[in-house]
C-alpha cells in the first residue's frame, strides 16, 4: 500500500513528526517515499494493535471519516458539522414539536397529556416513561420558577432512542407544578435525549435562553412555531459566538 | 506558517552582503532566522541518512569579537530580530553538531574553501553534499547583496521540479511578489511541446494553479516557454532582478558529486540569488 | 505506482520491510568482512613499522622516534582528515545512541593510519579502540549506501565493531559480549545474530591470512588451588586500585596537557619525547606492549617485585603521556599490559610474604591480572572474561576469573561510577541507553508533544468576554496574543481566575491583561524534553506555553507527554515488528 504519511499519522493517531521519526529509526513497519509511505497493511495492522492497541483499520482512505459521519449522524440529521454543534437545541425543539392549548388536570394529568404528544419513535413506550418522569418530579418538582417547567426522565431513554427531542407545551391554563418559585405554570418543556451529555447540553442551552427576559417575555405570550423556532435559532447562534466573531 | 532559515556567518564584508540576502528573504517571507557564529572551523549537521561534515574556511573565524555585535547590526537595519545558535551536543570537543530542523539554509556557493573560489560554476564540495541530503532548500546567494522583486521557477517536468514549482508558488503567495516559470523543452530531436508539460502539471494538480481557470486567475505571471536555441541563450530572458527556484537532482553514479545538467548550466550561467531544492527536499504540509 | 526498488535500497523490498533478519546477516557479513580487513591491515602495519623501525632502537636519539610518531598523527589527523581527536569508542556509542550510528566515511580510515603512526614509533597506546571506530565507521556507511534505516545502521556498527574485535583478537565471542555490553548497550535477538555472524566472519577472515593463533597461549596448564582463589580477592583489589589510577593519570595528564599552550603537534611530540625517555629506562612500556604480556603469561619475565611494580607505574605514565598529550589510540592494550603487571607483582608480594604455600604460577596471576583490569576500566565484567579466556586459551581459570572480574569492576565502581568510555558521555548527559528515561525524552521532540488547540485571546478582552472563550475551550490555559503584532504577551491559567469567576460585578470591570500572567516561563522548540520537563518541575508547572519568535505556537503539557512517553517506551523496547 501507498498512502501519504499524514494519511497514515492520522490513522494510526500519531504526530507526523513522531511517524516520520519512527520510520527514520526503523520503529515501525512503513518506509518512506518522498512524502508518500508504503507499507503492507496487515503487517501494520500487527505493528499498530501490539504497540498502541489502536488499530490501524483501512482498506481506503475514506474509511475512517465513514464511521466518523455516522456517529455524528446518529446525533441529528444534518450536513455540516456546525450545524449539530451549533443548533442542538433548535433541532432537539423541531423533533419534539410545539404544541398550544394543552389541558390537563394538575401536575400529573398535564404531564400525561404532554406524554400523548411525544411524536413516535421505534420502541416507544409511553407508559414507562410517564413513570419515569413522575419518578423524577417525586424528587424534586421540575418546574424551575418563572412558570417554567423542564419535566425529564433521570435516565436517559434506551430502546432505539437516538434522536433528543424536547417537547414544548403551552398550557390552556396555568398549572400549580410545585415549582421552586411556587408560581404556576404556563409551559412544559418535556426534555429526552439518548444520552446524559446530550441532555446537559440541551438543559444548559435552554436554560441559557430562559434567563434571557426579553425571552421569557417572548414565551408568555405563547408564539407560534415558526416565530419561536426562529427566536429560538437567534438564541442559539448568540450563545455559540458570544462576541459575534 | 512560521520559517526560520539558518545562516552562518561569516565577519567580512562578503559575508555581510550575504547574511543582508538572508535577511532580504526573512522580510520578505516573514520568517526568522537563526544565526550561528562558529567558534570552531568545523561543524556537524546529521541528516536523516547522512552526515556532512562541514570545514569552515578561516574567514568565518575573523574577529569573533566584533562578529555577534555586527550580526545583530545588520539585521536590526532589516528590521528582523536574530537568533543565535549555540550548539548543545559536541561529537568531539571542537566538533559540534548543528541541529537541522530549519526551513531554509543560506549557505554561499563555498563554504570549506577559501572565498576567493566563489564564482559562477562553482560549487563546493561541502554544499553539494548539504544540497544532496537537506530536507530544506538551500538558499544560495549572489555576490553582492541585491533585492529581488519576482521569482522564476525552473520547471523541467520532473518530479523534483514540480516540488520547486510547489515551493516557488508558496513563496510568492507569502510574499506577494509575481511568479514566472521558466522552461526549455530540450534541442534537437527530444523536443517535446507544451501540451506534454500542461499534462505534467495536470497529473500533479497544478494546471489550474498555473494557468489559471474561469474560477481563478493564474498563479503564474509568465510562463517562459522554449522549444528553441540554445538553453544557455535563452537564459538571457531571465529578469537580473528574480530569485530562481529550482530543483536539484543528480543522475547516475556521478550523482553525489554532479546535479543534473541543467542544473550545472544555470548555476555557471546564471549570476542571480538561487533557491536549490534537492532531491530530499520535502515540500511542508501547511 | 513507479517501481523504485532498486538495489541500493534494500530496505525497501517488501519482505525486507516485514522481517529484516536475513538482509541485516547478509550485511552483516560483509561488514564482519571489511572491518576484520581494517583490523588486519592495521595489524600488519604496525608489525611491518615495528619491524623497520626496530634497527633504529639502540641509537641515543630513539627517544625523538615516538615525539615523530606523535607529531605526525596528530598533524595527520587534523590537517588531512580534518578530524577532531579523540580515541574513538565513545564518539561510536554517541553517534549510536543520538542520530542512528551515523558515523563520517573519514573516520573508517584517519584512526587506522593515525594510530598506526603513534605506536608503530613506540608511542604507548593500543590498535584496538582505533579498530572498533574504522570497523563501526564502515558497516555505518555501509548502511547509509543502502540507505538503510536508523535500527538496522545501528545493527550494522555493532557489526563492524565485533567484526573488527573478533578478527584483531582472533576472538568471535569476546567481538559480539564487547560490542553487547559497550557499544550498543542493549541485548535484543534482533541485534544479536547479525553482530554474531559478522564476528564470526572477522574472526575467520583472521583465521584464514594469519592462521588460528591464540594470541597469548602459555604453554603449561595451570592448576589451582584454594589458596589461590582466596588471593584474588587481593588480586581483585590490587586490579581495582591500578585501573583506578590508570582512569585517574589519563584524565589529570589531558587537563595539564590542556594548560600548555603550544600548537597540537608540538603537544604531541612533547608527550611522545616523554615516552620515548621513559622507554630508556623500562623498554616494556614502549608500543602496545603484547610481547611483554607473552612474556609474563610464560613466566619468563624477569625482574624482581619492584622492577615489575615501577614497570606497571611507567606503563600508565607512558600511556597518559601519549594520550593526554595528542597521540592516537586505544587504553584496550595498555590496560592488558598494566593489568598483567599488576598480576605478577602480586604475585612475587604473595611468594615473599607466604613462601610455605604452593602457589599457582605466576603466568596465571598475569593472566587474571589482565581480566580484573579489563574489567575494573571498561567496567564490563563479561567482554573482560571473554577477552582473556580467548586469547589465553586457558579455560581451566574461568572460575578465579569470574571471581576477580566482578570484584573489580564493583570495587572500582566504588571510586569510578561509570568506565572509562562512558565517563565524557555521562558527564555531557548523552549516555542514552536504548529504553532509559533519558533516551525516551531525547528522542521525542517538543514538536511532537505540541498541543495547538489552544484559543488565543486579546489583552483588552473584558472578563465577561474571556469568560465566553472560557466556555468554549477544553483546555486550562489562555495564552494572551497582541492583536496587532500576535507577539506573545502572556498566559492565563483557568486557576488564576477562579476568585472572580462567580462575582458578576467583575465580569465588565476587569479585563484579560490585569489577571494575565505578564512573565511565564516558556519554552523554546530547540528545548530538549528533558530541559522542558526540569522546568516544569522546578516551578510546579503541569503545562507550559511554547513560544517560537515572540509568537505562541502552542502548549506543551504532562498529561499529553505521558502518551507520547508511553508510546515511545513501548517502540523503543520492542525488539521486533
Amino acid at each position: 500500500m501507498k498512502r501519504s504519511l499524514e494519511n497514515i499519522a492520522s490513522q494510526l493517531g500519531l504526530n507526523l513528526d513522531t511517524l516520520e521519526r519512527w520510520i527514520r529509526q526503523g520503529k515501525i513497519p512503513v518506509s518512506k517515499k518522498g512524502s508518500m509511505g508504503i507499507y503492507n497493511t496487515s503487517e501494520l495492522n500487527r505493528w499498530a494493535e501490539k504497540q498502541r492497541k489502536t488499530s490501524f483499520c483501512s482498506e481506503n482512505g475514506s474509511s475512517s471519516q465513514d464511521s466518523d459521519s455516522k456517529e455524528e449522524g446518529k446525533l441529528i440529521d444534518s450536513n455540516s458539522n456546525d450545524d449539530i454543534v451549533g443548533l442542538l437545541l433548535c433541532a432537539a425543539l423541531k423533533n419534539g414539536g410545539i404544541f398550544h392549548g394543552v389541558t390537563g388536570n394538575g401536575k400529573h394529568g398535564i404531564i400525561e397529556s404532554a406524554v400523548e404528544h411525544i411524536p413516535d419513535y421505534p420502541g416507544k413506550d409511553s407508559k414507562e416513561i410517564l413513570l419515569q418522569l413522575m419518578e423524577r418530579e417525586r424528587l424534586t418538582s421540575t418546574g424551575i420558577g418563572q412558570g417554567v417547567a423542564i419535566p425529564h426522565p433521570r435516565n436517559p431513554i434506551a430502546n432505539g432512542f437516538t434522536e433528543p427531542m424536547i417537547v414544548t407545551c403551552f398550557l390552556e391554563n396555568e398549572v400549580d407544578f410545585d415549582a421552586i418559585d411556587d408560581l404556576p405554570v404556563f409551559v412544559l418543556f418535556l426534555m429526552l435525549s439518548p444520552t446524559v451529555e446530550i441532555h446537559l447540553n440541551l438543559l444548559s442551552r435552554l436554560s441559557f435562553c430562559l434567563r434571557d427576559r426579553s425571552f421569557m417575555r417572548f414565551i408568555r405570550q405563547h408564539p407560534d412555531k415558526k416565530s419561536f423556532l426562529s427566536r429560538i435559532r437567534e438564541m442559539e447562534e448568540k450563545l455559540d459566538n458570544p462576541s459575534g466573531r | 506558517m512560521e520559517t526560520t532559515i539558518f545562516h552562518v556567518f561569516r565577519n567580512t564584508p562578503l559575508g555581510r552582503e550575504i547574511l543582508l540576502q538572508s535577511l532580504y528573504f526573512c522580510q520578505q517571507t516573514s520568517s526568522s532566522i537563526a544565526v550561528y557564529i562558529p567558534q570552531h572551523v568545523r561543524f556537524l549537521m546529521y541528516y536523516e541518512n547522512d552526515v556532512v561534515q562541514v570545514d569552515l574556511d578561516q574567514s568565518y573565524l575573523t574577529d569573533p569579537e566584533t562578529a555577534k555585535e555586527h550580526a545583530i547590526e545588520l539585521a536590526l537595519s532589516m528590521d528582523v530580530e536574530p537568533r543565535f545558535i549555540t550548539p548543545k551536543n559536541f561529537t568531539a570537543s571542537t566538533l559540534p553538531d548543528i541541529p537541522v530542523d530549519f526551513d531554509f539554509m543560506c549557505c554561499p556557493r563555498s563554504i570549506s574553501d577559501l572565498s576567493t573560489k566563489i564564482s559562477l560554476g562553482h560549487i563546493g564540495p561541502k554544499v553539494r553534499r548539504i544540497i544532496n541530503s537537506a530536507r530544506f532548500p538551500i538558499l544560495m546567494p549572489s555576490a553582492l547583496f541585491k533585492e529581488w522583486e519576482s521569482i522564476i521557477v525552473f520547471f523541467g517536468g520532473s518530479d523534483n521540479s514540480i516540488k520547486a514549482l510547489k515551493l516557488g508558488l508558496r513563496l510568492s503567495q507569502i510574499t506577494g511578489v509575481p511568479l514566472d516559470m521558466f522552461t526549455y523543452s530540450g534541442g534537437g530531436g527530444t523536443q517535446k511541446n507544451k501540451e506534454h508539460f500542461v499534462e505534467v502539471l495536470r497529473e500533479a494538480g497544478l494546471e489550474d494553479i498555473v494557468c489559471g481557470n474561469e474560477d481563478q486567475n493564474a498563479k503564474v505571471r509568465e510562463w517562459y516557454f522554449f522549444d528553441g536555441g540554445k538553453f544557455e541563450h535563452n537564459l538571457y530572458r531571465v529578469p537580473h532582478n528574480a530569485l530562481a527556484v529550482l530543483g536539484a537532482y543528480g543522475h547516475g553514479v556521478v550523482k553525489d558529486v554532479l546535479f543534473g545538467s541543467t542544473m550545472e548550466m544555470i548555476q555557471t550561467i546564471l549570476p542571480n540569488t538561487l533557491l536549490i531544492a534537492g532531491p530530499n527536499y520535502v515540500v511542508p504540509h501547511p | 505506482m513507479k517501481k523504485f526498488i532498486s538495489w541500493r535500497h534494500p530496505g525497501t523490498i517488501s519482505i525486507f520491510r516485514m522481517d529484516d533478519r536475513l538482509l541485516l546477516i547478509g550485511m552483516g557479513i560483509i561488514v564482519g568482512l571489511c572491518s576484520g580487513l581494517a583490523a588486519l591491515a592495521l595489524n600488519h602495519s604496525l608489525i611491518f613499522m615495528l619491524e623497520f623501525l626496530h634497527d633504529f632502537r639502540h641509537y641515543w636519539w630513539a627517544f625523538l622516534l615516538p615525539a615523530a610518531g606523535a607529531m605526525c598523527s596528530s598533524l595527520f589527523l587534523e590537517k588531512i582528515m580534518n578530524e577532531g581527536a579523540g580515541h574513538g569508542v565513545p564518539e561510536v556509542i554517541y553517534s549510536v545512541s543520538r542520530y542512528g550510528g551515523l558515523i563520517r566515511l573519514r573516520s573508517s580510515i584517519s584512526r587506522l593510519v593515525s594510530s598506526c603512526l603513534t605506536i608503530g614509533s613506540g608511542g604507548s597506546a593500543g590498535p584496538e579502540a582505533p579498530v572498533v571506530m574504522s570497523g563501526s565507521a564502515i558497516g555505518s556507511n555501509i548502511a547509509q549506501f543502502f540507505f538503510l534505516n536508523d535500527r538496522q545502521r545501528i545493527t550494522l556498527v555493532g557489526c563492524g565493531a565485533a567484526g573488527a574485535v573478533a578478527s584483531i583478537f582472533n576472538a568471535p565471542l569476546t567481538g559480539i559480549i564487547f560490542t553487547m555490553e559497550i557499544i550498543l548497550g542493549e541485548w535484543s535477538m534482533v541485534n544479536i545474530i547479525p553482530i554474531a555472524v559478522a564476528s564470526v566472519a572477522g574472526a575467520e577472515l583472521s583465521r584464514t591470512l594469519r592462521g588460528n593463533i591464540i594470541a597469548f597461549e602459555s604453554s603449561g596448564s595451570f592448576h589451582i588451588g584454594h589458596p589461590d582463589l582466596f588471593a584474588c580477592i587481593g588480586l581483585a583489589m590490587f586490579a581495582a586500585l591500578a585501573s583506578v589510577l590508570f582512569t585517574r593519570t589519563l584524565r589529570r595528564m589531558h587537563k595539564v596537557s590542556r594548560k600548555v599552550s603550544v600548537p597540537f603537534w608540538v603537544r604531541a611530540a612533547i608527550g611522545g619525547c616523554a615516552v620515548g625517555l621513559l622507554g630508556f629506562m623500562v623498554p616494556e612500556v614502549m608500543g602496545e606492549g603484547y610481547h611483554a604480556i607473552h612474556d609474563m603469561i610464560e613466566g619468563v619475565f624477569k625482574g624482581g617485585i619492584g622492577i615489575v611494580a615501577l614497570a606497571c607505574l611507567a606503563k600508565i605514565l607512558a600511556t597518559a603521556l601519549t594520550l593526554g598529550w595528542g597521540g592516537s589510540g586505544g587504553i584496550f592494550a595498555p590496560s592488558l599490559v598494566i593489568g598483567s603487571f599488576a598480576g605478577l607483582a602480586y604475585h612475587r608480594l604473595l611468594v615473599f610474604l607466604f613462601p610455605s604455600v604452593m602457589w599457582v604460577s605466576e603466568g596465571c596471576f598475569a593472566l587474571l591480572g589482565m581480566a580484573g583490569m579489563m574489567s575494573g576500566i571498561l567496567q564490563a565484567p563479561l567482554t573482560g572474561i571473554f577477552l582473556i579466556l580467548e586469547i589465553t586459551g586457558s579455560y581451566e581459570v574461568m572460575l578465579p576469573l569470574i571471581i576477580v572480574s566482578a570484584l573489580s569492576t564493583t570495587m572500582t565502581h566504588y571510586f569510578e561510577p561509570s568506565s572509562f568510555y562512558f565517563k565524557e558521555l555521562m558527564e555531557k548527559g548523552q549516555l542514552l541507553r536504548p529504553g532509559t528515561d533519558s533516551r525516551v525524552l531525547a528522542d521525542i521532540s517538543i514538536r511532537e508533544v505540541i498541543e495547538k488547540d489552544c484559543i488565543c485571546v486579546r489583552p483588552d478582552m473584558l472578563l465577561r468576554e474571556f469568560l465566553y472563550t472560557v466556555q468554549r475551550s477544553t483546555r486550562n490555559y489562555f495564552p494572551v496574543e497582541d492583536q496587532e503584532s500576535g507577539q506573545f504577551v502572556g498566559m492565563i491559567r483557568f486557576d488564576q481566575i477562579k476568585p472572580y469567576f462567580f462575582n458578576s460585578v467583575m465580569y465588565d470591570t476587569v479585563i484579560v491583561e490585569q489577571i494575565m500572567d505578564a512573565n511565564p516561563d516558556t519554552v523554546h522548540y530547540d528545548d530538549e524534553l528533558s530541559e522542558v520537563l526540569n522546568k516544569m518541575d522546578t516551578h510546579g508547572h503541569f503545562s507550559l506555553p511554547v513560544v517560537f519568535n515572540g509568537r505562541f505556537v502552542g502548549m506543551v503539557s504532562k498529561a499529553t507527554l505521558l502518551d507520547k512517553y508511553r508510546d515511545e517506551l513501548n517502540v523503543q523496547t520492542a525488539h521486533s515488528f
